[in-house]
């Protein structure tokens, strides 16, 4: 080209001087008749026009490599959205309010644009796209709606969000003049919130007051989620040396010490910048000072603060339920758990009873309450005897059940719950015995059977372990309600009766299969059963009906084949009736019940069908159901912390998931599931030293342990000094239960299995 | 410590890129190649410690990191002040590391697995980009053959980012020139990366 370069520029640049009419015949007249070089100006011109119009090369590239904030203008359009007024700027980018340019869409929206992370630019456009993906999975009404993600033609990456009118919580708090209570609860909303994007796998990393709005409307809403994913604005380790890297995305005061160490990032992080937010909420500082907050905050502040992420709160549900139960005036896992600290919390609960109740429960910490429980049973039996009817009321009715199920509610209460039944249970035996006794009374006297007979020796609910005196006190329940006319059978009673007869029957059905009586257990549940769906006839449009069958039919599956439970071997029975229940909850949910009782079921129901799928091999479907139960019940049990069974339900889903992991071979997330579920069985047991049922289940979950590390026909570890040590912590757990129940027959199994694993192990 | 150890290092750095320059300055063209990347690493490094002072300022630019980089440098340089060597030179680090980097990144895109549909508002122009600094980078080497002038002028503009009168100024000749040089290159650039 050289010399033909030379001459086709200066051409070039000449032809551009000239008037745009004239150019072309100004070229020609140049070119004479070099057809090629007419060409090659007409090329020039036309590139030029396109070059000069179109800013080609105007832009450095070097925006690749530096990561400049550039602004956008008014007016210009990212995707599909045209950008407004600028609303804020920072660092890491800058936020402006936004609309659909072409209409599509209504709303006023929130478009951030940011500096471009360290990634490039292909390897950011597929992670967009999977960040898109979770992002919009993210509904919650405490997060700000996430539309929109892409990267605009100067490079950088741009969000779309819903646009939240609203003041950093802090602000809020101080503006409002809120009080403690209306700070937790937006900080407790925020938590949710959290929750919920760490179940979608999306930790926030940048949580801090301005991220946290609190909107018009007095609803906390969070912002920028996905934000440090998406753009990878945070340091890892290789640069976090780097001054720049460490400058961007961190903000002081809220960052967790991994963050700017440079170590993993976990929910733990969020954890951290939660307590900071709570603690300046609640203080206006960012330091605890002590005494600047009550000794129950101060601990959750600290917990949620400590420097080692495994020394905080594991989840960020447990922080939010440890602020829930000190709002209860429950004992909260920040403090450590002492005697005396549990008597405090205690009496603070007790503000909320009854006074009378409120004395008991003190005197029952105390050790005193024998004392002042029979000086109060006294005084009653010095009441006339035209005053015993109503005495008898309350005991049926309000004040002993309250008070039991209250207590219930307590871990560590089972002792005082057995004496208050126990006295319960002589005097209903006297009020049963008197001849006249009016419709009312006996309906009464029945339920309190059943409630009594359930607290000793149901298996369904935390118990005495009292087998023989609980089925005693069902069936002194039928016989009362059935009255005189006892040949006449429980169909001849009025509708209300039948239920309880059914629930008396269910409970003794349960009794039966404790004492190893299968066959006996069945034949009372296929009746409660049919009673059940005859209730249910009656009330179609009931999901309180439907609640009640399905439970029963879970109980009868379970003692026709779950092979968990003492049974007569009808696998096909058992699936039938579970199937059956599921169908039955279904239909509840989309009748619009979906309290915590039917979805605590429905989580039963998933679980009973992973273990007859994984009986029949079916591991697939046993893996899916078990999710789907594990699932239910860490809803359940994030929104009832302090529910004994919600939480046993939470470790038996560990425990499923675990023994799916086992026999799909994953030896190393079946050991991390099986202790999830010891841990919980623990802290039931340790709770609670005398509920018979808590042993039992710490000792399976010992047993499973055990078997990870050796057992002849399971995949395991292969370490049978390790199994010993779990089997022989289960047998000893066991042993020390026979002295309070001699007569459970799932004791006496378990000793029996644990012992011939010693022994194979030896 | 901290700030006192990285003067110390930046300083010796500097010393070091002072030496590179006098060679590539003498003629030794694998001094060039050693430069390079030490004076690239260093712009970057400046870049860092700009922002950190100033997060949001709109202005930073190329352009004033390597007037930095050679302010920097020309402190520390034993008798090194030709600006306009310097700038050419660090036009030229630039260019290498650009398109070092834009060479990377679709190399690995092509490795790399199928790519999955985009968003629907998906636009990825700095991929674009990338694309655009490889052709522009071949296309810059043919023309430089023919007119080294304009080759210099292209580096400054366009991987430095100099206005035609810094650009002027660094290269000892009129805006007036530079503009015409400018236009034609750019107009021959643009059909040859578009072609």
């Amino acid at each position: 080209m050289g010399q033909d370069w030379i001459r086709i520029k200066t051409l070039l640049l000449e032809a551009l001087d000239q008037p745009d009419d004239n150019r072309e015949t100004w070229i020609r007249q140049q070119c004479g008749d070099d057809e090629a070089l007419v060409e090659e100006l007409t090329e020039l011109v036309e590139s030029h026009r396109q070059a000069d119009s179109g800013q080609v090369l105007e832009v450095p590239p070097a925006a690749l490599l530096d990561p400049e904030p550039l602004r956008l203008e008014r007016g210009a359009r990212v995707g599909p959205w045209e950008v407004g007024d600028l609303i804020a700027e920072g660092g890491m980018g800058s936020v402006y309010r936004g609309e659909r340019a072409d209409g599509a869409y209504e709303r006023t929206v929130a478009i951030k644009v940011l500096r471009p992370g360290r990634r490039q630019a292909e390897a950011l456009k597929e992670h967009l796209h999977q960040e898109g993906r979770i992002l919009a999975r993210l509904e919650h009404p405490n997060i700000a709606r996430f539309y929109d993600l892409g990267v605009a033609t100067n490079g950088m990456p741009w969000i779309v969000m819903e646009l939240v009118d609203g003041d950093p919580i802090t602000e809020w708090a101080n503006r409002t003049g809120a009080g403690e209570a209306r700070r937790l609860d937006q900080f407790l909303a925020a938590c949710s919130a959290v929750t919920h994007a760490h179940r979608n796998l999306i930790i926030h990393q940048d949580l801090k007051p301005s991220n946290v709005l609190v909107d018009s409307q007095g609803d906390a809403k969070l912002l920028d989620f996905g934000i440090a994913q998406i753009f990878e604005v945070l340091p890892t380790k290789e640069d976090k040396r780097d001054e720049q890297a460490r400058g961007i995305g961190l903000t002081p005061g809220y960052a967790a010490p991994e963050q700017i160490d440079g170590g993993l990032i976990t929910t733990a992080t969020d954890v951290y910048a939660l307590g900071v937010v709570l603690l300046e909420l609640l203080t206006g500082e960012r330091e605890l000072t002590r005494g600047r907050l009550d000794r129950e905050l101060g601990a959750i502040v600290n917990k949620a603060l400590a420097t080692d992420p495994e020394d905080r709160f594991a989840t960020v549900s447990d922080l939010a339920n440890d602020i829930r139960r000190y709002r209860e005036g429950l004992m909260v896992s920040a403090v450590p758990n002492t005697a005396s600290y549990r008597a405090r919390t205690f009496v603070r609960r007790n503000k909320k009873l009854l006074v009378g109740v409120a004395v008991l429960l003190v005197a029952l910490v105390g050790g005193l309450a024998g004392t002042l429980y029979q000086a109060s049973i006294a005084s009653r039996e010095r009441d006339s005897a035209e005053r015993r009817f109503d005495v008898a009321r309350n005991v049926a009715g309000d004040l002993m059940f309250d008070l039991h199920d209250r207590l219930a509610e307590i871990p560590g209460s089972t002792r005082a719950r057995e004496m208050v039944l126990r006295r319960s249970l002589a005097y209903l035996d006297s009020l049963a015995a008197e001849p006249d006794r009016d419709e009312v009374l006996r309906r009464d006297i029945a339920q309190a059977y059943l409630r009594i007979g359930n607290v000793m020796g149901s298996p369904i609910n935390a118990n005495l372990g009292l087998l023989n005196e609980a089925r005693n006190s069902f069936t002194k329940g039928m016989s009362v309600l059935q009255g005189q006319s006892t040949s006449a059978g429980p169909r001849a009673l009025p509708m209300v009766d039948q239920e309880t007869y059914a629930r008396l029957l269910e409970a003794m059905g349960a009794v039966f299969a404790s004492m190893g009586q299968p066959d006996s257990s069945v034949v009372s549940l296929a009746e409660a059963v049919s009673l059940f769906e005859s209730q249910r006839e009656q009330h179609p449009g009931d999901p309180a009906a439907l609640f009640r069958l399905a439970t029963a039919r879970v109980k009868l599956g379970d003692y026709l084949g779950n092979p968990n439970f003492p049974n007569t071997g009808d696998r096909a029975g058992a699936l039938t009736h579970y199937r059956e229940a599921e169908r039955l909850l279904d239909e509840a949910v989309r009748l619009g019940d979906d309290g915590d009782p039917t979805l605590r079921q429905e989580g039963i129901v998933f679980e009973r069908l992973g273990v007859l799928y994984a009986a029949a091999d079916s591991f697939e479907a046993a893996g899916a159901a078990y999710r789907r139960s594990f699932e239910i019940r860490r809803e359940l049990f994030s929104r009832n912390p302090n529910h004994l069974n919600i939480y046993r339900d939470l470790g038996i889903g560990h425990e499923k998931l675990a023994l799916m992991y086992q026999n799909a071979g994953q030896l190393d997330s079946a050991l991390v599931e099986f202790e999830r579920s010891e841990e919980v069985y623990r802290d039931l047991t340790e709770s609670d030293p005398v509920n018979v049922q808590a042993k039992q289940t710490l000792a399976i979950g010992l047993l499973h342990l055990g078997d990870l590390f050796h057992a002849p026909d399971m995949l395991n570890f292969g370490d049978a000094a390790a199994a010993r040590r779990y089997f022989s912590e289960g047998l000893e757990l066991l042993e020390s239960t026979v002295e309070i129940d001699t007569s459970n027959v799932r004791t006496r199994r378990l000793i029996e299995i644990f012992e011939n694993r010693l022994e194979r192990t030896k | 410590m901290r700030v006192q150890s990285n003067t110390n290092a930046s300083a010796a750095q500097a010393l070091s890129i002072d030496r590179l320059l006098e060679r590539v300055r003498d003629g030794d063209g694998s001094a060039l190649d050693e430069l390079l990347p030490v004076l690239y690493g260093e712009l970057r490094r400046l870049a860092h410690r700009v922002r950190a002072r100033n997060p949001a300022s709109p202005t930073l630019n190329t352009t004033a990191l390597v007037h930095e980089a050679y302010e920097r440098i020309a402190d520390h340089g034993r008798g090194w002040n030709d600006r306009a060597h310097f700038f050419r030179v660090a036009a030229q680090a630039m260019r290498h590391a650009l398109v070092d980097y834009s060479r990377r990144s679709r190399a690995q895109k092509r490795g790399g697995d199928s790519v999955p549909e985009s968003l629907s508002s998906f636009e990825l122009v700095a991929e674009e980009k990338t694309a655009e600094v490889i052709a522009l980078d071949e296309a810059l080497g043919r023309l430089a053959t023919v007119d080294q002038r304009q080759g210099e002028i292209v580096e400054l503009r366009y991987f430095v980012g100099l206005t035609i009168e810094e650009a002027a100024d660094v290269l000892s000749l009129s805006p007036t020139t530079v503009k015409r040089e400018w236009t034609a290159a750019r107009a021959w650039l643009y059909r040859e990366i578009t072609r």
